[in-house]
């Protein structure tokens, strides 16, 4: 395979005009230090509606997203891709629901991570750990994944070759570029190049999707094609069919369930959080539950890209000679456009990729600062030294994902993350019923998260019923009493509320003691203006 | 307005805005709504009516992106008009810094 010249230009010259842009957002708004987490992790608290649109865009609407859901539509149809589109429906009444609550409390108290809100609420420090942990092993590999984004539009461009440098050198420069700039910038950075992100894929994707059905025949052509794919004999397995066109009876709940278990989980994960705290006041995120859909209307276009695909006889092949579904979308362009165009939309992606990555790492290190390492190794560390580990420790996760997705098979990266949304899931309890009750006890919430991470783990070691690489290659297994197939994750978050319920009930019932609780009711209707609660925090309250 | 005093005397007491109120329960049911009915997938699982060559089952999916932009926008204003009624009622409320904003 030769290397796109052009296409390569583009996407290096895109990629030198964020990395500047990432140096520079350290200016912006610029506060009289960075030291400390407020400022270096959360921005200041400073964003209003349209940069936290634009980050949390960024954010949710990650790269990875972009390549994985139209693979999925082209390899296997509706339930494995098309379900990212009533998940990302449903998600925003999930977070309208809780959003309000979770900033106020975090500002009244000065949190930054979802751990600093349990604890306040409970007073248990095995119980924000918890979370804490979940939290970082779930964020991982879903960095990781953004490194797979990277790789398959590399891979696509043409750029490899047989030794190990040669292949990876580009990722490599990609890293330290993302590594230095967010160590300097903090979240500053992300949601300065979130801006050029989002706009270069929005201009993309209309482009593609007003002009490719026109090559091929129209929407309904395009249809029939996937339709027919779809029914045809599966490759691996010719007793089955290929994919789903339109989900039957039996696989209705795996589609809704999948949807809404992936909804619930997605405001779990950390780099969410982070996002939706570091706005400046308590409306900015409902406010944004109403015009974020707008992506999702940008993500469903995309999935159907997966099918135009199909009816352009797109072939995915790699630089190994296998045919790799997540080069679907990236082939589809090099196929079809001039260089430069490609190349702006490879430098979309790969773009896209940093956003996320740059948040996550970020999000993964606050919670090892403020739950782990302030909690448990110095309690008396203050804002600049909090800051200090933040910015290291940010480091050394971007160097594990690298190493995650250098060393070990792709399909890992993949694995895992699915895995890691299963176990964030069970952290929903912990975090969203304390906004708004004290019933729920702090060792029935402990005990309702360990059965959901135990039975999530080995179901999805288990029964990995329609893929070829274990263990955690599938995210459907049959719910117990229902027969059909449905999301893991939900299915243990069921299993976690049955428990963290009826274990209230009988400790709340021996009135065994629930915690310190330091937050009180107003608090969690608290806003910019309220006695208490400060634009920008110079020093948070201590919680432990 | 008794509740309202003793809320200003004791700022770590019971607040009345924990309380439902039939604003907050409208808009619970409104989002309820929202979350549920895109995942009733019986009721969308066909191919016709097609829509510009769209099977159902797809644009169907991709209207409710619309809806569920109103229903939270439906339910933010609900919410704003009852924060508003309660600023004014006990005179607490937002400084100037977002004064052009709310």
């Amino acid at each position: 395979m030769n290397v796109d010249g052009v296409a390569l230009a583009v996407v290096i010259v895109l990629f030198v005009v964020v990395t500047v842009m990432g140096f520079m957002a350290a200016r912006w708004r610029r506060p009289a230090n960075l030291e400390s987490l407020h400022e270096w992790g959360l921005g200041g608290k400073s964003f209003g509606t349209i940069t936290t649109w634009f980050l949390l865009g960024g954010d949710l609407y990650t790269a990875y997203t972009f390549i994985a859901v139209p693979a999925a539509m082209w390899a296997t149809g509706a339930v494995s891709g098309f379900f990212a589109i009533p998940y990302t429906i449903v998600l925003y009444p999930v977070i309208f629901f809780f959003l309000g609550r979770m900033w106020s409390v975090s500002h009244r108290h000065g949190y930054i991570t979802t751990a600093d809100i349990v604890q306040g609420r409970y007073g248990t420090r095995s119980l924000s750990l918890a979370v804490a942990v979940t939290g970082i092993l779930a964020t991982m590999p879903y960095i990781a994944l953004q490194l797979v984004g990277i790789q398959a539009i590399l891979e696509v461009l043409g750029l490899g070759g047989e030794s190990l440098l040669a292949r990876d050198l580009p990722l490599l420069i990609a890293f330290a570029v993302l590594a230095a700039y967010t160590y300097s910038s903090g979240l500053r950075a992300p949601a300065m190049i979130a801006v050029v992100k989002d706009l270069l894929i929005y201009i993309v994707i209309f482009v593609a999707i007003i002009h490719l059905p026109g090559l091929f025949g129209g929407w309904g052509s395009i249809f029939d094609a996937a339709e027919a794919k779809m029914a045809a004999p599966s490759a691996a397995n010719p007793a089955a069919p290929t994919g789903v066109f339109i989900p039957g009876p039996n696989q209705h709940w795996a589609y809704a369930s999948l949807a809404l278990g992936s909804a619930l989980a997605l405001f779990m994960y950390p780099h969410s959080v982070t996002a939706a705290l570091s706005s400046k006041d308590r409306n900015t995120g409902r406010r944004n539950a109403a015009i974020l859909p707008a992506y999702s209307l940008l993500l469903g276009l995309l999935a159907l890209l997966g099918y135009v695909a199909i009816k352009a006889g797109t072939q995915p092949i790699g630089l190994d000679g296998k045919v790799n579904p997540q080069l679907v979308i990236p082939q589809l362009f090099e196929d079809y456009f001039p260089s430069w165009f490609t190349g702006v939309a490879f430098g979309a992606i790969a773009v896209g990729a940093l956003v996320p990555a740059a948040i996550m790492s970020i999000a993964a290190a606050n919670l090892f600062t403020r739950n782990i390492y302030k909690a448990y190794l110095r309690p008396g560390a203050t804002d600049a030294t909090e800051a200090k580990v933040s910015k290291i420790v940010s480091l050394v996760t971007k160097v594990g994902a690298l190493l995650f997705v250098l060393l070990l098979d792709k399909q890992n990266a993949l694995n895992f993350q699915l895995l890691g949304g299963v176990w964030i899931l069970q952290t929903l309890p912990a975090i969203v019923f304390g906004l708004f009750t004290r019933w729920f006890h702090r060792w029935a919430l402990l005990a309702g998260w360990a059965v959901g991470m135990l039975y999530g783990t080995i179901t999805a070691y288990g029964f990995c019923t329609a893929c070829t690489t274990r263990p955690f290659g599938n995210s459907l297994a049959v719910v117990p009493g229902l027969g059909d197939a449905g999301y893991i994750g939900l299915t243990a978050l069921a299993l976690n509320l049955v428990v963290a319920v009826v274990l209230s009930a009988l400790l709340n019932g021996a009135r065994v003691p629930n915690g310190t609780d330091i937050t009180s009711q107003s608090d969690y209707f608290a806003d910019v203006g309220d006695p208490g609660v400060r634009p920008v925090l110079t020093e948070g309250e201590p919680i432990h | 307005m008794d509740e309202d005093a003793a809320r200003r005397a004791d700022p770590g007491g019971p607040d009345p805005r924990w309380r439902p109120s039939p604003t907050k329960i409208g808009v619970g049911i409104l989002l309820l709504v929202g979350i549920v009915a895109p995942l009733l997938v019986s009721t969308y699982d066909r191919v016709e009516p097609r829509l510009f060559g769209f099977p159902f089952f797809y644009w169907y999916q991709l209207l409710w992106v619309f809806l569920a932009a109103a229903v939270c926008a439906t339910s933010f204003w609900l919410l704003r008009r009852e924060r508003l009624a309660y600023e004014r009622r006990t005179g607490t409320g937002p400084s100037t810094t977002t004064g052009g904003q709310r």
